[in-house]
C-alpha cells in the first residue's frame, strides 16, 4: 500500500529537480602575474619566465620547451624586470641588473622570457637575490638565497668523480650510483638522469630526463631502479621501463638548490581546492628559486647473462665505404614480449667517418635489428644537426660468423660480416 | 553500568502500566555459591529476551523493600551484593520489556532471567515498545543525545548497504559535507572532533573506500548513542560529539545471518560458548567487485575492503562479567605493473589502510559498588608505497587505554560516578625512499593523557535532575599541561512529559587530524598529538532547550547551542617536513544554532523529522571565514512504514542549504623545470584559489532515498530481499566545481555527488 504521505514527499523531492552540473560560462577572473624562474650560479645568463594566469580571456597555447620553442600562452611583454644582489651593494654589475626580453641567445629569445647580461648579477653562495617585476601596474617581488657547494661528488663501483669529471662506468645490475653534496648553503638536492646522444646540447634532449630530489645531501640510485615517472597509471599492467639500460650513455646532473626551489618541487595546487602550491613571490604567483649544478657522464653496462650479449666486430662495404665497427651489446627489458630490446656501444669507422656512440635495436630470437645514426655535419632549418640513418638486420651468433644487411632510405646499401669477439 | 535514582512518581507510573506476564525462566543453579556471611547474601545473574535469548542491557534490577538497585551491563549481567540473608522479591524492569517480579529464595544465588518484549503483549496497531530515549528523558539529565537501535539502521535506505554513520548524518546538528564522506561535522565542529567508539574503544578513521562506507557492520551493531553536545565527564577528549557504537552480544542459541549485495557479502555467526552463560558473535564482510570483474573481464579492479568484528562475553566465577571485542578492517589497493622478466620484482602501487582494535571490559561489584575496568588497544595504520622500495609512506596511530570507573552511591539521590585512566598515544609518520636512501619525513607524537573525573547525577526532587561533573586531564609528551573541564547539565520537569534541558561544559582535545578542513574530500585523517608545539584544542558548550513527549512513542526536542573553539588545527600547506610544529595553522572560531528533532519511535509508521539551523565561523592568522561545513539549514525526513507489495518501506529525504567553497580565480601552467636543460618543459594547468576562503556557496542539496524490504520464511530461516534506491529523482548535487579558464570565456562545470543508484540484495537469517 502506498500512502499519500510519502507520495507527497516524492513530489516535493521532484520539485527539487534541476541540474547544477552543466557547463556554464563564468566571468573573466582577475589576471594574475605568474613568475617562474631559477637563478643559477653555474650559468652565464639568468632568465625568468613571466606570464599571466589563464582567466578566461584567451585560448590555451601549445606545450612548448621554454625558452627556445613556442612562446608561453599568455606572456607578459614589456615588463620592467630587475635582479638585485641584496648581499652585495657594490656589485660590479650595478645596484640592480635589468633583465630584458631581447638579450638572450638568438635561438631562445621569446616573449615573456627576460634575460640578464652575461655574468650578472654577481651570485655567491649565501647571497640574497631579489627579483622585482613591474607589469601593467602589478608589482611582483621574490627573493632567493643562492645555494652553494664546496663539491659535488658522483660515485660508482668504478670510481669517484668530483663533478664535472671523467665518464664513470656504472653496472646497472649490481651497482648503485651515489651522489653527494658538500654544502655551503642550500636546502634540496636533485639528480637528473638523461640519455646522452652524440654531442647534442642538453637542451635538445631534455625531454627524456628523469629527476629525483631529496632534502638531504646524499642521494642514491640503484642501477636496477624502475622509472616510475615513465609509468602510465591509467591501466594496471602497464610496463614500467628501467631507469638505466646497459649499453647506453647517460648524463647525470646533480644540483643543490634553495628553499624556494624545494617548495616548488614538493607542492602543487590541488584540483579539488586550488590550493597547495607554495608560492615564493609576493604580488603574484609562482616561484623564484636558485640552484647550482654540475654534470657528469655515465657509461652504463650490465652483466653478461645471455649468449646474445657481448662484443662483436662488424666489417664490410657500405655505400662503397669500408667500415669496421665494434659493438658492446646488452639486452634490455621491454614491454613487447615478441621482441627483446638491445642497446650497444658502437665504436669504429662508419660511412660518414669515425663513429663513437650508442644505439638501440631489438632481437627476435637471434635475429638482430639495430639502427645507426650519424650526423652529416649539416644543420636543419630548425638549427638541429642533420642526421642520416641506417638499419642493420641479420642474425648474430656467439660461435659463428654471420652476415648483417645494411639498409638506408634507398634500399640495401651494403652487408657486414659479424663475429663475436668477446663476452 | 550506571545506576539512576528512581523517580518515585515515574516508577509508580510504569509499574502500574506494565502488563506483568512473566515468561521468565528461572534457572536455579544448585551449585550456587553460599552466602559470604551469615547476615548477607549475593545474587548475580543475566537477563535476556525470551524471544531470542539476546542479552538485555540497562534492565533495572530492584530488590523490593530495599534500596538496592542495579542495572544490567552491556552483557546483560547484574550483581546484587550484600543483601540480607533471606528470600527476596526482585523486580526487573526496562522500558520496552515486560516488568517481571521474581522470588529469589535463600540459597539461590545465580539466576537467568528471560523477559518478554512488551510489544508482544499489545495489539499490533499499538505495538509500542518504549524506547531507551524515553528512559533517558526520565532518568538522565543528559541532553543532546539520540539513541538509534540496530533495526532502525538496517531499515534505512542506503547506498548498497546499511551504514551506521550514514544514519547519524541524518540527525540534527550533523552535517555531511557531501555523499562521498562518512566524516561528519557536529554543531559547527570539525570532523576530527567527533569521538567514535566501538564498545568503548576509539576508532580513528571509521571508513572504507575513501569514506563511502563506514567500518561498522550494521548487522553486528546493537545500539548507538550519539551525543551532540554537553556530553558528560567520563568521555575522553573530543570537542564536539560522541558516537558510542555498541556491538550486540551474541545469542545463546546458534544463529547465522548475512547479506549478499552487489558490493559485498557478509556473514554473522553467533552462539553459546562452552563456558556457562557465555556467548560469542563473529561477523565478517568483504567486497568482491575485484573478483567479479576478474572472472568476467580482462580488466582489473585492484581494490577491495574487508573487515570483521567479534565479541565474546563470559560470566566469571566471581559473578562479574567479562567481554572482549575485536575488530579488524583493511582496505587494500594493489596496482601491479607488468613485468616480463620473472627475476624482476613487479613494480606496484601498494596502498592499504585499516583499523585494528581489541577491547576488554570487566564489570563486577567491589565492596558492593558497581565497578568497571576497560582496557583496550586500538590502532590505525596507513601504508602508501611504490614497491619494491621506491617510496613508502607509513602512518601508524596506536592508542593504549586503561580506565576504571566506580559508582559510589547507587540508589541514593546522588548517582556519583568517579573514574580515571590513561590514554597512551603513539603516532608515527615515516616517508622514505629506500631506493634513494633518504628519509623525507620522520615524526613521532607521543602524548599520554592521565585523566580523572567525577560525575554526579543528583535528583534533589521529583522535578529536577542536576548533573555536575568535572574532568581533569594531564597531557604529557611535550605539551605538559593540565586541563580542568567542568561540566554541568540540568533538566527540569514541568510535567511528566515536558522538561527544560540545559548543559554547559568545557572540552579539551589533545589529538588532531591533519587535514585540509576546507577540502570537500579527504582520503583519510592523519592524526597528530599535542606536544611542545602542538596545542591542546578547547571548546566551550552552552546548550538550552526542551524535550516534550506527546505520547509514549512521540517526542520533540528543541535545543539551541553556542560553542566556541580555540586552538583548532588546520593543515598547513607550507608544512616543512624537517620542522615539527609547523604542520598546522591554528584556528579559533565559534558556532551557534538550533536543532529540532521530532521523532516517532514505534508503530506502523515511524521515523523522524530533523531540522537544524546553524552558523559557524573560523579565524586563522590571516582571515575570518565560514568553514566548509557551515550549512545554515538542514532538513532530514526519515519515514519507515508499510510499502507496496507487502514490503516494509523506508524513505529518507534530505535538504541542505548551500555549503561554502573557495572560488577559483584562474589557472596557471605549473611548469616542470629541467635542471640539465635549464628550461621548462612539460606542465600541468592547475587552478588558483581565491585566497579568501569559502566566500562562494554551492547550490542547495537535496536527495530522496527509498528502500523496500520483504520477508519470507524459507527452510526454517528468514530471507529478506531488498531494493534500495539512492537519489530517486537523480538530482545533480554538486560535489565540487571544475573550472576551465584556458578557454574564452572561462567555464565552470559541476561534478556530481551520488546519482540515481538502485541496488538489490538479500539478507538471510537462520
Amino acid at each position: 500500500m502506498i500512502r499519500p504521505g510519502w507520495m507527497l514527499l516524492a513530489a516535493l523531492g521532484a520539485a527539487q529537480l534541476g541540474c547544477e552540473l552543466e557547463e556554464v560560462n563564468v566571468p573573466a577572473a582577475p589576471s594574475i602575474v605568474v613568475v617562474q624562474g631559477v637563478a643559477r650560479s653555474d650559468r652565464q645568463q639568468q632568465w625568468v619566465l613571466i606570464e599571466r594566469s589563464f582567466n578566461g580571456t584567451g585560448n590555451l597555447g601549445q606545450p612548448s620547451f621554454i625558452p627556445g620553442a613556442r612562446p608561453p600562452a599568455v606572456p607578459v611583454e614589456g615588463a620592467a624586470v630587475t635582479l638585485t644582489n641584496l648581499s652585495l651593494p657594490t656589485d660590479r654589475c650595478g645596484a640592480s641588473v635589468t633583465l630584458l626580453e631581447s638579450v638572450g641567445p638568438p635561438d631562445r629569445i621569446q616573449p615573456g622570457v627576460y634575460w640578464s647580461m652575461a655574468g650578472c648579477p654577481t651570485m655567491r653562495p649565501g647571497d640574497t637575490l631579489e627579483l622585482r617585476i613591474i607589469a601593467n601596474g602589478d608589482v611582483v617581488t621574490g627573493r632567493t638565497v643562492m645555494p652553494g657547494t664546496n663539491s659535488i661528488v658522483l660515485r660508482t663501483a668504478d670510481g669517484t668523480a668530483t663533478m664535472p669529471g671523467p665518464t664513470l662506468t656504472f653496472n646497472r645490475d649490481v651497482d648503485t650510483l651515489v651522489a653527494e653534496v658538500d654544502p655551503i648553503v642550500g636546502r634540496v638536492m636533485t639528480i637528473e638522469v638523461r640519455e646522452r646522444v652524440f654531442d647534442q646540447s642538453p637542451e635538445l634532449v631534455s625531454t627524456s630526463s628523469t629527476q629525483f630530489w631529496v632534502d638531504s645531501t646524499t642521494l642514491t640510485l640503484p642501477g636496477d631502479l624502475q622509472n616510475l615517472f615513465e609509468a602510465e597509471f591509467e591501466d594496471p599492467g602497464e610496463f614500467v621501463p628501467d631507469l638505466f639500460n646497459a649499453g647506453r650513455l647517460y648524463t647525470a646532473t646533480v644540483a643543490y638548490a634553495d628553499q624556494n626551489f624545494h617548495d616548488y618541487l614538493r607542492s602543487a595546487n590541488s584540483p579539488l581546492t586550488g590550493r597547495g602550491f607554495i608560492s615564493s613571490v609576493e604580488g603574484g604567483f609562482g616561484f623564484f628559486g636558485s640552484l647550482t649544478a654540475e654534470q657528469n657522464d655515465l657509461r652504463v653496462v650490465g652483466n653478461i647473462d645471455d649468449a646474445r650479449e657481448g662484443e662483436y666486430r662488424m666489417t664490410g662495404l657500405v655505400e662503397g665505404v669500408n667500415v669496421t665497427i665494434d659493438w658492446e651489446l646488452y639486452l634490455n627489458r621491454g614491454y613487447d614480449s615478441r621482441f627483446t630490446p638491445l642497446s650497444s656501444y658502437v665504436v669504429g669507422d662508419w660511412v660518414l667517418g669515425a663513429y663513437d656512440a650508442w644505439t638501440t635495436g631489438t632481437f627476435q630470437g637471434s635475429n638482430m635489428t639495430a639502427f645507426l645514426v650519424q650526423p652529416t655535419g649539416a644543420v636543419t632549418p630548425e638549427g638541429a644537426p642533420e642526421l642520416r640513418g641506417w638499419e642493420l638486420t641479420g642474425p648474430l651468433s656467439p660461435a659463428a660468423q654471420t652476415t648483417v644487411t645494411v639498409r638506408a632510405d634507398t634500399g640495401i646499401v651494403g652487408t657486414l660480416s659479424a663475429v663475436k669477439t668477446g663476452r | 553500568m550506571g545506576v539512576q535514582p528512581a523517580n518515585a512518581s515515574l516508577q509508580h507510573h510504569y509499574m502500574m502500566r506494565a502488563v506483568v506476564v512473566s515468561l521468565a525462566v528461572v534457572t536455579l543453579l544448585g551449585q550456587g555459591r553460599p552466602a559470604r556471611a551469615q547476615e548477607t547474601r549475593d545474587v548475580v545473574g543475566w537477563v535476556r529476551t525470551a524471544q531470542d535469548s539476546t542479552v538485555l542491557p540497562g534492565v533495572a534490577v530492584d530488590v523490593m523493600g530495599l534500596p538496592n538497585i542495579v542495572f544490567t551491563d552491556t552483557a546483560g549481567f547484574f550483581a546484587l551484593r550484600g543483601l540480607p540473608a533471606r528470600d527476596h522479591q526482585v523486580i526487573f524492569r526496562r522500558l520496552g520489556v515486560t516488568t517481571d517480579t521474581l522470588l529469589v529464595a535463600l540459597g539461590t544465588d545465580s539466576i537467568d532471567v528471560y523477559l518478554v518484549s512488551r510489544a508482544v503483549q499489545l495489539a499490533p496497531l499499538v505495538a509500542s515498545a518504549e524506547s531507551p530515549s524515553r528512559l533517558r528523558f526520565e532518568e538522565s539529565a543528559q541532553a543532546s543525545a539520540v539513541t538509534i537501535d540496530a533495526a532502525t539502521i538496517r531499515e534505512m535506505p542506503a547506498f548498497l548497504e546499511a551504514d551506521v554513520i550514514r544514519t547519524i548524518q541524518l540527525l540534527p546538528g550533523t552535517i555531511a559535507v557531501n555523499d562521498y564522506t562518512v566524516g561528519y561535522n557536529t554543531r559547527g565542529g570539525e570532523a576530527d572532533q567527533n569521538l567514535i567508539q566501538l564498545d568503548g574503544v576509539t576508532i580513528f578513521n571509521p571508513s572504507h573506500l575513501g569514506g563511502l562506507f563506514s567500518t561498522f557492520d550494521a548487522a553486528a551493531v546493537g545500539e548507538i548513542d550519539y551525543l551532540t553536545g554537553g556530553f558528560p565527564a567520563h568521555y575522553p577528549g573530543r570537542l564536539s560529539s560522541v558516537l558510542d557504537v555498541q556491538t550486540r552480544p551474541g545469542r545463546t542459541d546458534w544463529g547465522v545471518s548475512g547479506q549478499i549485495s552487489l558490493l559485498s557479502s557478509k556473514v554473522l555467526v553467533e552462539g553459546p560458548l562452552p563456558a556457562k552463560n557465555s556467548s560469542f558473535l563473529v561477523a565478517a564482510r568483504r567486497t568482491y567487485a575485484d573478483q567479479v570483474i576478474q572472472w568476467f573481464t580482462s580488466s582489473v579492479l585492484p581494490y577491495y575492503f574487508a573487515d570483521g568484528v567479534a565479541k565474546v562475553s563470559f560470566l566469571l566465577p566471581t559473578g562479574g562479567s567479562l567481554s572482549l571485542t575485536g575488530y579488524l578492517g583493511k582496505d587494500v589497493l594493489r596496482w601491479e605493473f607488468a613485468q616480463r622478466d620473472p627475476e624482476v620484482e613487479p613494480l606496484a602501487l601498494n596502498v592499504d589502510w585499516g583499523n585494528k582494535l581489541l577491547g576488554l571490559n570487566y564489570d563486577d561489584l567491589v565492596f558492593g559498588k558497581p565497578f568497571n575496568v576497560n582496557t583496550s588497544i586500538t590502532s590505525f595504520s596507513t601504508t602508501v608505497g611504490f614497491v619494491p622500495s621506491i617510496v613508502q609512506i607509513d602512518n601508524d596511530v596506536r592508542l593504549l587505554t586503561a580506565k576504571a570507573e566506580v559508582w559510589l552511591s547507587p540508589g541514593a539521590t546522588h548517582d556519583v560516578r568517579i573514574g580515571g585512566g590513561v590514554e597512551d598515544y603513539r603516532m608515527l609518520y615515516d616517508f622514505r625512499s629506500d631506493a634513494l636512501s633518504t628519509v623525507y619525513l620522520d615524526q613521532t607524537y607521543q602524548p599520554r593523557v592521565w585523566s580523572v573525573f567525577i560525575d554526579d547525577q543528583w535528583q534533589p526532587n521529583d522535578r529536577l535532575l542536576l548533573r555536575p561533573g568535572v574532568r581533569v586531564e594531564a597531557v604529557q609528551g611535550g605539551a605538559d599541561v593540565t586541563t580542568v573541564a567542568p561540566r554541568f547539565a540540568a533538566k527540569a520537569f514541568l510535567t511528566d512529559d515536558f522538561a527544560l534541558t540545559g548543559s554547559v561544559g568545557r572540552y579539551y582535545q589533545p589529538i588532531h587530524s591533519l587535514r585540509d578542513h576546507n577540502s570537500p574530500w579527504s582520503f583519510l585523517d592523519f592524526w597528530i598529538g599535542a606536544d611542545s608545539a602542538t596545542p591542546v584544542a578547547r571548546a566551550d558548550h552552552l546548550v538550552l532547550g526542551f524535550e516534550r513527549w506527546f505520547s509514549s512513542s512521540l517526542s520533540l526536542s528543541v535545543e539551541g547551542y553556542r560553542k566556541t573553539f580555540s586552538n583548532v588545527l588546520n593543515y598547513n600547506i607550507e608544512d616543512d617536513n624537517k620542522v615539527q610544529g609547523d604542520e598546522f595553522v591554528i584556528m579559533h572560531g565559534d558556532a551557534w544554532g538550533v536543532d529540532v528533532l521530532l521523532r516517532k519511535f514505534t508503530g506502523d509508521w515511524n521515523g523522524w523529522l530533523s531540522y537544524s539551523f546553524g552558523k559557524a565561523m573560523r579565524r586563522d592568522p590571516v582571515q575570518e571565514f565560514p568553514p566548509a561545513h557551515d550549512r545554515r539549514h538542514l532538513l532530514n525526513l526519515v519515514v519507515n512504514g508499510p510499502g507496496p507489495v507487502g514490503s516494509r518501506m523506508s524513505l529518507r529525504w534530505g535538504y541542505g542549504s548551500p555549503l561554502p567553497y573557495t572560488e577559483v580565480l584562474g589557472e596557471w601552467s605549473h611548469r616542470e623545470y629541467v635542471v640539465g636543460a635549464h628550461g621548462f618543459n612539460e606542465y600541468e594547468n592547475e587552478p588558483i584559489a581565491d585566497p579568501r576562503l569559502n566566500q562562494a556557496r554551492y547550490p542547495h542539496y537535496s536527495r530522496l532515498d527509498l528502500s523496500f524490504r520483504w520477508e519470507a520464511n524459507v527452510l526454517g530461516g528468514v530471507l529478506r530481499p531488498f531494493l534500495q534506491i539512492v537519489n530517486l529523482y537523480n538530482r545533480g548535487n554538486v560535489f565540487l566545481y571544475v573550472f576551465d579558464y584556458t578557454s574564452s570565456p572561462g567555464t565552470r562545470q559541476g561534478i556530481s555527488q551520488l546519482p540515481f543508484i538502485p541496488s538489490i540484495g538479500v539478507e538471510f537469517e537462520f
